[in-house]
């Protein structure tokens, strides 16, 4: 499932995946492969872009069972 | 001084590559195994001529099961019990004892019989050898998770 919740606070701060990487500490491809949902993260790397993003890790990354048809 | 050396690769990556690393090993492995039967073939079964090859099959074979009964770990699919244990030594058998059937034909054709006898023991004694370690190891394998999954709680 994609997470266009990462994506569009990504877009509202102002970063670029480049700067996001930067400061998460990883690889660009990496934030294009969470964002398309084609990658897990770790709690830490969640942790880490919950900070550059200045979000909590709710706000990111908690799927509410309903969400699926909020998306519909 | 020695500088520790940090991982250039992040978790991704380092994912991906542990992924083509996985792969690389069981290409090996089999790699090996193929080349094993093929020199065996080609050589006559002359030991001499394998031994490099067959120490690191054996090195790289006992390194994988050790680490596995270490961590608990059996196999994705196959499960610890004698039917499964019985099925595969089974085909280890036949492999092994067709082998042997072609290797003895090819170089004594006029004796049949003697062939298919030596096809038929080894497949029975590699069959048998195959399923005795199966069976020990996966009685090493359930003693070993009973002490992983052991509640550090019952050992007070």
């Amino acid at each position: 499932m994609r997470n266009l919740r990462m994506k569009f606070r990504r877009i509202e701060v102002g970063m670029s995946q480049t700067q996001l990487a930067k400061a998460a500490g990883v690889t660009r491809q990496t934030i294009g492969l969470i964002e398309a949902g084609e990658f897990n993260p770790s709690l830490k790397l969640c942790l880490a872009i919950c900070k550059a993003l200045g979000v909590t890790l709710n706000d990111l990354f908690w799927e509410e069972d309903n969400d699926d048809q909020d998306h519909e | 001084m020695i500088k520790t050396m940090s991982s250039n690769l992040d978790e991704r990556q380092e994912q991906a590559l542990l992924k083509i690393e996985h792969n690389g090993c069981w290409l090996a492995f089999w790699g090996l195994l193929t080349a094993l039967f093929v020199q065996n073939a080609a050589f006559n079964g002359d030991l001499d001529r394998i031994i490099g090859e067959l120490i690191v099959f054996v090195v790289l074979s006992v390194y994988l099961g050790a680490s596995c009964m270490r961590e608990g770990v059996w196999d994705r699919r196959l499960r610890p019990d004698a039917k499964t244990n019985a099925a595969i030594s089974c085909i280890t058998g036949l492999v092994m004892g067709v082998g042997m059937f072609l290797r003895v034909h090819a170089n004594y054709p006029d004796k049949p019989i003697g062939s298919i006898a030596a096809g038929v023991f080894t497949m029975l004694f590699t069959g048998t050898i195959c399923f005795a370690l199966l069976s020990i190891s996966a009685k090493l394998y359930r003693k070993r998770v009973a002490e992983l999954e052991a509640d550090p709680g019952d050992e007070e």
